[in-house]
């Protein structure tokens, strides 16, 4: 059975908010958590591992009351999804940079922590869509430096975190400020958001490139500049060849989206739920 | 009135420190400071003050504080017992055991530990090996560590004296022996404040396991700034956290240097368990003054009465020495020594430094290996064993030193630093020879009353003179009832008004029928004492035979020059 028509049909269903509509199709729409020995055996008995940072508002961090608790959108997502396939699940929290190796080797089952798309990182794992996202450009509250685009970049400061996609941005528009003779962008490479934040409050970077996500900028000191990479895929990271969770998940996330559980989490959570996107399996 | 105004100096300090902080914080100008602190002044202080508070106490940091722990913990006792394996294989006499050793510390300590730590937490399951976060950390901080303490390790035990190894070796104890009991603990002092810091970067730099996950303080307080972006609150938190356990760290240490620390008077009964302080009972303080007792004389007839060999025939020579050949690299010291030694007899060795006069006797005892001819005690190889017509040296050297039973004293006392008069009296009857505690204290009580020195029992050497420590010397190896006693110039090192009361001692030993071998430049004692007189020079005997002939009529011209020179000093 092909997956998109049959996701495209609960799409259309969604939408129409009738779920007497084809109650064969319907039928599918529904979780079935107690049936994943016969769905997904080789899920069965385990408990999945899914790695985050942990330090990545509002996608995965601590409860500010409770710092045990662990919160945010992917957080709930990932653990609806598991929910919903019916495998007990653990988060396995660690730096950053460690968590794609450890996907890779084995550690951890999933990796779920707003992981955008690239070719690249496609190249040693597998990607589950399931939303999209935005880079900006953030400056200090009141734009000091008056940042509308990426050209009034040159010859200033910017900091981004390492191995993101915005440090490829800056990059390559330095590298274009230059050929244009003009001067280049002196690029600051920050290990997390919070250092990185720091840079433009104590004046040593004019900008900073990160997820295009309001809510994650205190509207007191940072105001959004400008938005680019609109269209940027999200996906959870799952290792290569992994197909049966790779099938568990797309179908669980598409049921998900289907009967609005994704929506409410996206208010929830302040986020744009235009920002959806239909669940789908990308291995390059 | 000193210690007035150093109080009133701390005091102004403590009171600077406290307002040059407050400076910083109330300073409206910083962006950062003002992020956290609410409002400025002193209430915004107090307030701050409060917020870093409940971090400091938060139970979710403290449990990454106690992870810190556990880590370090284990990781420092593992790669301190395979750093302390390495130093020794480092210091081996096999190339093989260098070599290995060395490559290790050369490729662990000079990668990165991220590198390591990641490698082991996702390369090994390439190969079927998959370990959790924790046990990752353990590993790979312990292997790291083991790199660098090996280095540190074979520091301390560099700086031990050679002495010390070589009268541990005289009296039959093993390299492993030696090592556990005397090496280490001198080692301990240079060892303990490197293992300290060794600590207490371990406590510290646990945080870079948050790249295999391990959620320790550091990486905790991190996810907790991710949320509410007040770095340096949660961060001096962290701080003062971690300042609770490195101090903690800092007083183990205090209380460890105290310990091994051979400056300080041992006044109470020790009751550490660690393996090198066993309890010992105070004994009352003897009333003797240093005069020798008078019964001494019948305490080393019962020694030297302890014939451990009764199955030799009475008529065999004690020592054979024959076609004796030794040279250090191209030096040719002993060119074919052939001397025998009757039991009983006290043979003096007279000559000039560099004849190889202690050449000699480390060869007996077989502190060094012969390079040709034979020497046998009561008729049998000490350490060596015929291999196809050459004497090729044992593999259980110090065994077969040990079932030799030959005493030996140093012309520097060579008494094991750490260890009291006493102690180093039954360290090889009990560790050696496996006697049962109490008896061998008893025994070395006598002992060291009948050298006049019971009332110095429990003092450490560098407590006692130069002759007090020779006494003791001669009565740490008369405690292993030697067969054969060795003097290695034992008063040479001497203030002459102390050389009579060794003198005193040995004399009487000689009384009493121990077989002795004395290489000595007292020529009076040497006419009082020896039975007969040799005298080596350029590495051969020149001339021997009894005093009257050698000292007062000799043959050889060579003798009659050395005689002049040294009776007339």
């Amino acid at each position: 059975m092909n997956l998109r028509i049959l996701l495209a049909a609960n799409a259309a269903l969604w939408w129409c908010g009738d779920a007497g509509i084809g109650t064969a199709l319907a039928d599918e729409v529904k979780c079935e958590p107690q049936a994943i020995a016969s769905k997904y055996p080789g899920l069965a008995g385990r408990t999945m591992k899914i790695g985050i940072s942990a330090a990545d508002k509002p996608n995965t961090f601590r409860d500010e009351r409770d710092p045990s608790i662990l919160a945010g959108f992917d957080v709930e997502y990932a653990r609806a999804a598991f929910a919903c396939i019916g495998a007990p699940i653990e988060f396995s929290v660690g730096g950053w940079s460690g968590l794609l190796p450890a996907l890779v080797a084995g550690q951890s089952d999933v990796m779920w922590d707003a992981l955008y798309y690239t070719a690249e990182r496609a190249k040693s794992i597998d990607y589950v869509l399931y939303s999209s996202s935005r880079s900006a450009i953030v400056v200090d509250k009141g734009n000091p430096k008056n940042i509308k685009g990426f050209d009034d970049l040159c010859g200033l400061r910017a900091v981004a975190q390492v191995g993101s996609v915005e440090v490829a941005a800056l990059q390559r528009q330095s590298q274009s400020c230059t050929d244009r003779h003009k001067p280049e962008i002196a690029i600051s490479i920050a290990q997390d958001r919070p250092s990185a934040l720091r840079e433009l409050q104590n004046g040593r970077d004019d900008a900073y490139l990160g997820i295009g996500v309001g809510v994650t900028y205190d509207p007191a000191l940072f105001e959004i500049a400008h938005i680019f990479n609109a269209g940027l895929k999200v996906g959870v990271g799952v290792r290569k060849g992994n197909s049966e969770l790779e099938r568990a998940l797309v179908t669980a996330i598409g049921i998900l989206q289907a009967n609005g559980t994704t929506r409410k989490l996206y208010e929830r959570w302040r986020l744009n739920p235009e920002l959806s996107v239909p669940a789908e399996i990308v291995t390059q | 009135m000193g210690g007035a105004s150093k109080g009133h100096n701390v005091g102004r300090a403590a009171l600077g420190c406290v307002a040059a902080t407050a400076t910083l914080v109330l300073d409206a100008g910083q962006p950062a400071w003002a992020e956290d602190v609410p409002g400025g002044g002193l209430a915004g202080l107090a307030h701050w003050l409060g917020e870093v508070g409940h971090y400091a106490v938060l139970p979710f940091l403290l449990r990454g504080a106690l992870l810190a722990i556990e880590i370090a913990v284990l990781a420092l006792s593992g790669g301190l017992v395979l750093g302390l394996c390495l130093a020794v294989m480092r210091l081996s006499q096999w190339k093989i055991a260098r070599g290995c050793a060395w490559t290790y510390v050369w490729f662990v300590r000079g990668t990165p530990l991220l590198l390591q730590l990641v490698f082991l937490y996702d390369a090994l399951p390439a190969v079927g090996i998959r370990l959790d976060s924790f046990t990752t950390a353990v590993m790979g901080f312990a292997l790291n560590e083991a790199a660098f303490s090996a280095e540190f390790i074979r520091g301390g035990l560099l700086s031990v004296n050679r002495s010390q190894k070589i009268a541990a070796a005289a009296l039959g104890m093993s390299s492993f022996l030696t090592l556990r009991r005397i090496v280490l603990p001198q080692a301990m002092r240079a060892i303990l404040p490197a293992i300290a810091n060794s600590a207490v970067n371990m406590i510290k730099g646990t945080s870079i396991a948050s790249v295999i996950f391990v959620n320790e303080l550091t990486f905790r307080s991190e996810q907790i700034v991710a949320q509410n972006f007040q770095f340096f609150t949660v961060l001096t938190a962290a701080g003062l956290i971690y300042l609770v356990l490195t101090t903690v760290v800092a007083s183990v240490q205090s209380a460890l240097e105290r310990h091994f620390d051979q400056d300080r008077e041992r006044t109470a009964p020790r009751r550490f368990l660690l393996p090198w302080r066993r309890g010992s009972t105070v004994e009352p303080p003897c009333n003797a003054s240093d005069a020798l007792a008078p019964s001494a004389g019948g305490l080393f007839e019962g020694i030297a009465a302890v014939d451990v060999t009764q199955r030799v025939p009475s008529d065999t020579p004690c020592v054979v020495c024959s076609g004796v050949c030794k040279s250090y690299g191209s030096h040719e010291v002993l060119r074919g020594i052939d001397l025998a030694v009757a039991r009983g007899e006290v043979v003096v060795i007279i000559g000039p430094s560099g004849s190889g006069k202690s050449t000699l006797l480390r060869l007996i005892n077989h502190l060094e290996h012969l390079d040709a001819g034979e020497i046998k005690i009561d008729g049998a190889f000490v350490g060596y064993e015929k291999a196809g017509g050459t004497l090729r040296p044992r593999r259980d050297l110090a065994r077969a030193r040990a079932e030799a039973r030959i005493g030996m004293v140093f012309q520097h006392f060579n008494l094991f630093e750490h260890l009291t008069a006493l102690e180093n009296v039954i360290e090889a009857p009990i560790y050696v020879y496996g006697e049962d505690p109490a008896r061998a204290r008893a025994g070395g009580m006598r002992l060291l009353e009948s050298v006049g020195l019971g009332h110095r029992a429990h003092l450490l050497p560098h407590r006692l003179s130069g002759g007090q420590q020779q006494r003791v010397g001669i009565a740490r190896a008369l405690a292993i009832a030697p067969r054969l006693m060795l003097f290695d110039e034992p008063t040479s090192a001497l203030d002459p008004e102390l050389v009579n009361e060794v003198l005193g001692a040995i004399r009487r030993l000689a009384l009493s029928g121990m077989t002795m071998i004395i290489v000595t430049h007292e020529i009076r004692f040497a006419r009082d004492v020896g039975d007969r007189i040799v005298f080596i020079d350029g590495g051969e005997i020149v001339e021997q035979g009894t005093p009257s002939k050698v000292l007062g009529s000799p043959d050889h011209e060579r003798t009659r020059r050395f005689l002049s020179i040294v009776e007339q000093a």
